[in-house]
């Protein structure tokens, strides 16, 4: 935990409501998109967020050590898996083996030059939503909220390994879609 | 380096600035086209994500979250002690119980105090005059004191310990403790006293008047004798009973002090000689009037009983 969120946590637990306003402030768009671009449905996802941090609340006095960043969205990814088990999706939270994806990682020219004329943003959400639920959420989690491969590992609760083959398969998979996206665009200005 | 593990390590870095520092991936990066437009890709796509990754959600879900935690914060405020108490106790067990022990608690002192005063009012050691509750021992009406001599003063004595009637209970008790102990103190020592001269004056009970004391008649008087012996004793006649005096009586003023104040108090004294001391030391003399009191030398005091 950095030294600034450090402060603000401490200040947080004591009771200070402003500290707490500070916390939401850091970490609630992140974590909004989180569950928004797994769960496509905005009010679910604020409902989720608040819920994550009533919880952050409530279970303040067991965090004691680690990155603050890292328990928060270990908290936002537990509440995801139990939405998924509500719909009936149980099998997304288990173990998943990821599909076997040829690394394609070669980015041609003209894909680059696509690229400058298109909204990135437009093409990761499209891409997003055509990746497994188990694939978008490792993405989310390295991506969107910024954790590294190890704190990925213990967010999800898995080895360190399988954390790094987990964001490989979901980013070429990703890579793939938005490179084919592009390619499309291409062609359809080339014609 | 291979250019696989580079564009791993590009996947996989937290942040691209690393890469961008590291020498060795420049170098790399510069003479190997297909990895630098996958290090712009990447450049590009993490924009892209950091783009999204700010976009705030709407601005009712911070008050919304606030308004939740102002709730959550109420809940964990401390309860007041009595409430938490009151609670505790309204559950229908802990009430029962409770009032139960309440009622057993108060139950057990109450027999304790009934059984106390049983106890006591049971008690016939000695029999006490009727005594007020105040503070101060009630003035009782002293009998005539006179000078006079009696043959059976011993029978006397004993005779008037038993006519000593009770009022009430109450004051029985207060008296009887206050008398042993005085009693205790004026208790009829062995010693020799010395030789001597003899005077006696006799307090008798004043007829017609209602014996509230406990205490029999006493008599005081100056021993010439070694010892207040039965024999001397029983030489001075009882009531009625005229006996010359002259030898033995030698009348002192402070002997009428003494016997007033063996009726302001009404001490119960056995038979036979008086230490001044101890009534001083009971507080019934003061210490300054001790000397006063004192018998001449080669006398003492002695109680006779009738």
């Amino acid at each position: 935990m950095n030294t600034n969120s450090e402060i603000i946590w401490k200040k947080a637990v004591r009771g200070d409501q402003q500290a707490w306003q500070q916390l939401y402030q850091m970490f609630s768009a992140a974590v909004y998109q989180f569950f928004l671009k797994n769960t496509q449905n905005p009010e679910l996802s604020m409902d989720k967020v608040q819920e994550v941090f009533i919880k952050v609340y409530r279970k303040r006095e067991s965090f004691t050590y680690g990155s603050l960043k890292t328990w928060i969205f270990r908290i936002a990814k537990n509440l995801l898996i139990d939405e998924w088990r509500k719909k009936g999706k149980a099998e997304l939270a288990s173990e998943h083996v990821a599909d076997v994806v040829v690394a394609d990682d070669n980015v041609e020219e003209h894909v680059l030059k696509e690229l400058e004329h298109q909204s990135m943003k437009l093409l990761i959400d499209q891409g997003l939503e055509k990746l497994k639920s188990p694939e978008r959420m490792v993405v989310c989690l390295v991506y969107l909220a910024g954790l590294s491969i190890f704190e990925l590992s213990q967010v999800m609760e898995i080895p360190l390994g399988t954390a790094k083959t987990r964001v490989r398969q979901a980013r070429l998979k990703l890579d793939k879609i938005i490179r084919e996206q592009l390619e499309l665009k291409s062609l359809e200005k080339s014609l | 380096m291979k250019c696989n593990e580079i564009k791993n390590n590009i996947r996989e870095a937290l942040n691209l600035d690393c890469i961008k520092a590291d020498k060795g991936v420049q170098t790399h990066l510069e003479n190997c086209a297909s990895c630098k437009n996958y290090f712009l890709y990447e450049e590009k796509l993490r924009k892209g994500f950091a783009e999204i990754a700010d976009q705030q959600p709407p601005a009712e879900l911070e008050a919304r979250f606030m308004t939740a935690l102002e709730k959550e914060e109420k809940k964990d405020a401390p309860v007041p002690w009595f409430a938490r108490l009151s609670a505790f106790f309204n559950t229908f067990h802990y009430k029962t119980a409770f009032i139960s022990c309440f009622i057993g608690f108060f139950a057990a002192i109450l027999l304790q105090q009934t059984d106390h005063i049983q106890n006591t009012s049971r008690s016939k050691s000695v029999s006490l005059p009727a005594v007020s509750k105040s503070v101060a021992p009630q003035k009782i009406q002293s009998p005539e004191i006179k000078l006079s001599e009696s043959d059976s003063s011993m029978i006397a004595l004993k005779k008037n310990r038993q006519m000593v009637k009770k009022s009430d209970s109450l004051q029985r008790e207060e008296q009887n403790v206050e008398l042993k102990e005085t009693e205790a103190l004026i208790k009829m020592p062995e010693n020799n006293y010395g030789e001597n001269i003899s005077t006696r004056m006799m307090a008798k009970k004043e007829s017609g008047t209602k014996d509230r004391r406990a205490a029999p008649v006493t008599a005081m008087f100056r021993s010439r004798a070694p010892s207040a012996s039965a024999p001397e004793i029983d030489s001075f006649a009882p009531e009625g009973k005229q006996q010359d005096l002259s030898e033995n009586v030698v009348p002192d003023q402070r002997i009428a002090e003494l016997e007033k104040i063996i009726d302001n108090y009404n001490l119960e004294l056995a038979a036979g000689p008086l230490n001044i001391k101890t009534l001083a030391v009971k507080g019934l003399i003061p210490a300054e009037k001790l000397d006063y009191f004192a018998p001449p030398a080669g006398m003492n005091w002695f109680v006779q009983i009738k």
